[in-house]
């Protein structure tokens, strides 16, 4: 155990601190393609400053940080306030690192420049209508037709499809196949002929979540990354990614919105006149959170030594998403007690009132990804050897 | 799959760390078995308890445990706070004496007030009690009012630990009567501050951030200890022809217990850490250290009790004691709420 950082990492933290005061762009417009294009923008400029693709190797073009700098420059980002991945988390955070592990030199060629340039989007197509948690029992059919499978079906909740440029995309190749056995994961092309993307309005007042429908939808079969009807196990390597540290930053943020909402409750007078700092049970609860919120942060400094020493995420990532998906909750009923009727002014953006975007946004933050359920029956199987249900 | 991750995070190890070194490591595992060893959790029933816990105090300073992090001229290692946390959080999870807590405060009291004599005595294994004052604690600066004495078996001396100061106190005179504590695994005394006598004194709150360090740790002990018991009959105990940890009203409580324990685990070595560098954070660290942790072994507590069934509830369990001596060490070195107040005052460190 040290907490001291190193020579490189004091110095790594200052060129990363300096390149963002100079690069860090204004804030992102909120219209759905303006926004992909700021987010792409912002990519190229990470690119060209030797800032994409964090974790992956050197040979893919990545730059190859270690976790506790990778640490090190979200921690950066927050304090600089610079853009989040936005739109390019999937294409950063998941398919670019599926793609390493799994995919065809071809694949990996034509791809990862192009994520790592900024120069397409990438979207998730896994849940269903008829498959969420479940995901080995989707159904969405592709029929392997010549050189081509021909995809007839559709996903749901799908994030950023209508302006994604390709997807991560889970099908039943195999028609007789059960469960997980008989998928594939394949790269669709968002702008091949039969596919329909239809927004869906989320409670922020969104419509970043799409229905995707596919009508005969033909993929190359050199489009496939593993084997056909051997999907299901490169899906779980890109949800043990999607897992592993694509949350870290808003794992940092969670922290930095905490201080705000102290700074809030000693500015905003209460019914009575007094602060809402004065109030010991509004006080009492802040104080818990911002420790909710150093304890998330030694997890994430354990959490990612033990990558930077084993190689491999472990089921810590569980954890760490649970606990945080209940500070952000309990931090939305504080602020609603700190800011009372206040809560209530929202004109369906995030900019209108954070606050009360955060508050309705912390039930995605318990649901997508795997629901807290999910993540708690991943601990009781992986980490405590329960017997199963199952 | 694990070749393909490694791919993926391929940095080499960084000095920034909370995982244990190999020289940790063995400490730890030196610690785990030697107080499974000396405290099984039933040594607690019946009236065998106090004996044992007497006992091991000595092993304990003849092991070199109470001073390890005396420097050398005394016989210590020189370790630190993160070493420490190691033993106190063995210490908790079998419900361990609190005179080891007391005796490693009192010891550096002594030392650092020029007791050289006693300072001795205590590592030797002296049995020391933890003093508490009744309301609050910056009243007993001046010695006025009424504490409680808690230790395991007949001690002459106690520690108080104040915010700003800390005593070490005669207590031979006092016809302290030992009054019925709700932990039954500890002797609990009352008595008038003004007549106790004080041998030894320091300024400064070191020792109260080290003591609440301490008991942090061994809140986390205790979280893990509830969680270890829950998770074996969970195993075993059989509903409806199923073991009941296959019911997910079960496993879903024993996964939060393992999640909350983590996060008060890692909060705790952080926390030992910024306050052995001095970091001007350390208070807030320990502070909120205390918090989770304190939170985490009272609801690990409860779900263990809860999750046992009627069984949970007996005597003969020791279920019921995790939360008890957690009752405890919640009134130790201040309570929650001056964690808190200390939290929401000092502000985050710039890194
Ligand atoms: C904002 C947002 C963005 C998303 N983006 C994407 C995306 O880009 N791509 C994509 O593929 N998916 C995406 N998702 C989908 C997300 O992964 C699923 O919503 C999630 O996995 C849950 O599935 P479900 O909604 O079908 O709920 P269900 O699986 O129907 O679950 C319903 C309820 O039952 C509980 N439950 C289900 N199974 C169990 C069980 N075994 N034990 C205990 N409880 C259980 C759940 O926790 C939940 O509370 C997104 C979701 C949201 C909210």
């Amino acid at each position: 155990m040290d907490l001291v950082y190193t020579p490189e990492q004091i110095e790594f933290r200052r060129k990363a601190r300096d390149w963002l005061k100079e690069n860090v762009p204004g804030t992102r417009p909120s219209s759905r393609e303006e926004a992909a294009a700021y987010d792409k923008a912002w990519q190229r400029r990470l690119h060209d400053g030797g800032w994409a693709g964090l974790n992956w190797p050197k040979e893919y073009g990545g730059a190859a940080l270690t976790g506790i700098q990778s640490l090190i420059w979200f921690e950066e980002c927050e304090r600089a306030n610079a853009p989040a991945y936005g739109l390019m988390s999937i294409a950063q955070t998941h398919a670019g690192p599926t793609l390493i592990a799994r995919a065809s030199e071809d694949l990996k060629a034509f791809h990862l420049p192009r994520i790592l340039r900024g120069e397409s989007l990438w979207c998730q197509g896994f849940s269903e209508p008829g498959a969420g948690s479940d995901l080995a029992s989707l159904k969405t059919k592709g029929v392997i037709d010549g050189d081509h499978i021909v995809v007839t079906g559709q996903k749901i909740w799908t994030t950023g499809a209508s302006t994604a440029d390709y997807q991560e995309l889970l099908v039943r190749t195999d028609p007789d196949s059960e469960r997980h056995r008989g998928l594939t994961w394949i790269i669709c092309d968002m702008r091949s002929p039969g596919i329909t993307i239809r927004p869906i309005e989320t409670m922020m007042g969104e419509s970043a979540i799409n229905e995707v429908f596919y009508d005969e939808v033909r993929i190359p079969i050199s489009n496939v990354v593993g084997d056909i009807n051997g999907g299901w196990s490169v899906a779980m390597s890109t949800l043990a990614f999607e897992r592993g540290t694509t949350f870290l930053r808003d794992q940092i943020s969670l922290s930095a919105k905490v201080e705000r909402a102290i700074d809030l409750a000693r500015r905003t007078p209460l019914a009575d006149g007094r602060f809402a700092i004065e109030d010991s049970a509004i006080a009492e609860k802040l104080a818990e959170l911002k420790a909710e919120g150093l304890g998330h942060r030694a997890m994430a400094v354990a959490n990612v030594s033990n990558v930077d020493r084993t190689g491999s995420p472990g089921p810590e990532g569980s954890m760490v998403k649970l606990l945080v998906g209940g500070t952000y909750k309990a931090l939305g009923e504080v602020v609603t007690e700190i800011l009372g009727l206040g809560m209530l002014d929202y004109d369906h953006s995030r900019a209108s009132n954070p606050w009360a975007y955060d508050f309705m946004n912390s039930w995605v933050v318990t649901i997508a990804g795997g629901t807290s359920e999910i993540q708690k029956e991943i601990i009781a199987d992986r980490v405590l050897e329960l017997p199963r249900a199952r | 799959m694990v070749a393909a991750h490694a791919l993926i995070f391929c940095g080499a190890l960084d000095a920034m760390d909370l995982l244990l070194t190999d020289e940790q490591e063995g400490l730890q595992s030196t610690f785990a078995k030697g107080i499974a060893k000396e405290l099984p959790l039933e040594r607690l029933h019946g009236a065998q308890g106090q004996a044992a816990d007497n006992a091991s105090l000595r092993t304990f300073a003849d092991l070199g445990w109470l001073r390890m992090s005396m420097p050398e001229e005394w016989g210590g290692l020189g370790l630190g706070y993160a070493e420490e946390v190691l033993l106190f959080r063995e210490l908790g999870r079998n419900l361990g004496p609190l005179s080891v807590l007391a005796g490693v405060l009192a010891a550096r009291l002594a030392a650092s007030s020029g007791k050289l004599e006693l300072a001795e005595s205590i590592l030797d294994g002296e049995e020391i009690g933890i003093v508490v004052p009744e309301g609050d604690a910056g009243a007993a600066s001046g010695g006025a009012g009424r504490a409680r004495l808690f230790s395991t078996g007949d001690c002459r001396k106690g520690v108080l630990v104040l915010p700003d100061g800390a005593s070490l106190l005669d207590l031979t005179a006092l016809d302290g009567a030992a009054a019925p504590c709700l932990d039954g695994t500890l002797k609990m005394c009352s008595f008038e501050l003004g007549d106790a006598r004080p041998v030894g004194h320091t300024e400064g709150g070191d020792l109260w951030w080290q003591g609440s360090l301490l008991t942090a740790s061994m809140f986390v002990g205790q979280a893990e200890g509830a969680r270890n018991m829950i998770l074996e009959y969970a195993k075993v105990r059989q509903t409806f022809g199923r073991p009941i940890g296959a019911y997910q009203a079960v496993r879903h409580p024993i996964a939060e217990m393992t999640a909350r324990a983590e996060h008060a685990r890692c909060q705790t070595y952080y926390a030992a850490l910024a306050l052995g560098m001095g970091r001007a954070d350390a208070a807030m660290q320990v502070a909120a250290a205390r918090t989770l942790a304190q939170d985490a072994a009272r609801k690990n507590a409860d779900a263990n009790i809860q999750l046992h069934g009627a069984v949970g509830i007996t005597s003969e369990l020791s279920a019921h004691l995790f939360l008890k001596r957690g009752i405890v060490l919640s009134n130790l070195f201040g309570r929650k709420k001056a964690a808190l107040r200390q939290i929401l005052n000092d502000d985050l460190m710039e890194v």
